[in-house]
């Protein structure tokens, strides 16, 4: 079932709040063992506001589409009075007394939050393979990783255990598990949604949206997440006719698994087939915009954990050298970073006059297995970590949105993932153009 | 090639910077070229909308 779905099922009666949420919990409960989706469960809470929502509905008190919905919070989004770990050890015990505004938001829109998801320690990784919690594991396969850092709440979507999660993305870590988990997932325009009470990592990298199970509640939950919310959900039978969509001639499909590059080439003449005009586009230097990310990255990361650096032995071991990196790197570099992040982001924004958005794979391949550190993308090896966001890392520099979404599956059953990019403050565009294409590919999954 | 483990010494004798000494290497050799293509005068990023 969608948010849409449910919602119009709430307001027929044929469902209440109370049971969606128990419903949700029993699933939570049945799939813990085996996906690990959950730090933290707030059953009673979570009841008590059901509860509280279908009592307003029968009042005839309405909050929109998102009211009486079973939601989670990645658990670096600051809760009030529930815990709020970042997926680290050294915040094992942290309660928060507000809540981030991210989440506020949603609960005035009337959502039911039941818990906090899993994540990569202090959301700075990809594998979600977490020392303090435990592995997150992908609902496609359990033996495999479900991305990150948003793991958790990638795998409590694709499991169906919650209609909706929030997550962050500061290098591709809303996309990468949406991409892996067969989920979709929206990055916005930096700070088009507000970071404030998000655990930070890297406060001119980090973007927090939503991961859903389609495009059109993924339009729901960022509409009510936003800042500036135009209120746009793509209508039944949206449309992209005459739409300029542009497909990168360099770099995107440079090095991708073979089935990978099939499935989003195939999404481009699915878009060319209803209507949308292809057009044939070169990118600016890509590369060296995941080396300024990385720069940037390593620096603010290590600034925003500085008051913990004397608990060394409480980060893992793969975020504790990606941390000591960071201390190395000069402000010098840092400001360079910066000046370098400017030229790029003025250079990539030329694209706009020729496409109204762009169309590109999300990870290289589908998901690894967990503990696998390298992984063979087109003849050749590639670390995990820098393959799995080698597509990514940029759009979070330039600032700018993108919509991740499933496009089909690999013979083995798990799921591709494509991207739609566009300019700032575009997020209408993407999910317009995404709510056509699911239409078209019919990748609404039901597992 | 900056050297790292001087560096990384003075930050602090707990980093254990042969473990992370290919990377820096890496990420150094990468990003310095890029350094050089700056020109004078030019400004920081400030958002995803200062393109004009």
């Amino acid at each position: 079932m969608t948010i849409q779905e449910a919602a119009a099922a709430l307001r027929a009666r044929k469902v209440s709040s109370l049971e969606l949420v128990e419903e949700s919990l029993r699933r939570i409960a049945a799939q813990q063992d085996r996906l690990n989706a959950f730090i933290t469960v707030t059953a009673d809470q979570a009841r008590g506001q059901a509860k509280e929502m279908d009592a307003e509905l029968a009042r005839g008190l309405d909050r929109g589409p998102l009211h009486g919905i079973p939601i989670a919070h990645k658990d670096l989004v600051m809760t009030r009075g529930v815990r709020t770990t970042a997926g680290s050890k050294i915040l094992a015990d942290f309660v928060p007394g507000e809540d981030a505004v991210v989440a506020a938001k949603l609960e005035d829109a009337g959502a039911v939050c039941l818990g906090k998801t899993g994540l990569h320690e202090i959301a700075y990784g990809i594998t979600s393979t977490n020392p303090h919690y435990g592995a997150v594991r992908n609902p496609h396969d359990p033996e495999r990783i479900p991305g990150g850092s948003s793991g958790g709440s990638g795998a409590a979507v694709a499991a169906d255990l919650v209609f909706m999660a929030t997550g962050t993305d500061t290098g591709g870590s809303i996309r990468i598990p949406s991409s892996f988990c067969g989920t979709v997932g929206l990055k916005p325009t930096y700070e088009r949604v507000s970071r404030s009470g998000v655990i930070p990592l890297s406060m001119t990298m980090d973007h927090v949206g939503p991961l859903t199970r389609t495009v059109r509640d993924a339009a729901i939950a960022f509409q009510a997440m936003a800042t500036d919310s135009s209120g746009f959900v793509p209508a039944a039978g949206a449309n992209i006719r005459e739409m300029r969509i542009g497909v990168p001639r360099n770099f995107y499909f440079d090095a991708l698994d073979a089935e990978v590059a099939a499935a989003v080439r195939g999404a481009v003449q699915t878009a060319a087939a209803i209507g949308a005009r292809v057009i044939e586009v070169t990118v600016p230097d890509m590369l060296a915009l995941n080396t300024v990310g990385r720069v940037l990255l390593g620096i603010e990361a290590a600034a925003n954990w500085r008051p913990h650096w004397d608990r060394r032995a409480d980060f893992g071991d793969d975020v504790r050298a990606l941390l000591d990196q960071g201390r190395l790197i000069s402000g010098v570099d840092y400001v360079d970073a910066q000046r370098l992040r400017r030229i790029y982001a003025r250079e990539f924004s030329d694209l706009w006059e020729q496409a109204d958005c762009l169309i590109v794979p999300a990870t290289p391949t589908t998901a690894p297995k967990i503990g696998q550190m390298t992984i063979e993308v087109a003849g050749k090896n590639e670390d995990v970590r820098l393959a799995s966001t080698r597509l990514m890392r940029a759009v979070n520099v330039l600032g700018i949105p993108s919509l991740a979404m499933p496009c089909g599956f690999s013979r083995n059953g798990l799921p591709i993932g494509m991207q739609i990019l566009g300019a700032p403050q575009s997020e209408d565009t993407l999910l317009r153009a995404g709510a056509a294409l699911e239409d078209a590919l019919g990748t609404i999954t039901h597992r | 090639m900056t050297d790292w483990k001087k560096i990384a010494a003075g930050v602090s004798p707990e980093i254990e910077v042969d473990k992370i000494l290919p990377v820096m290497e890496a990420l150094e050799r990468a990003f310095d070229p890029l350094v050089e293509s700056i020109p004078a005068g030019s400004d920081i990023w400030t958002g995803p909308e200062d393109v004009a």
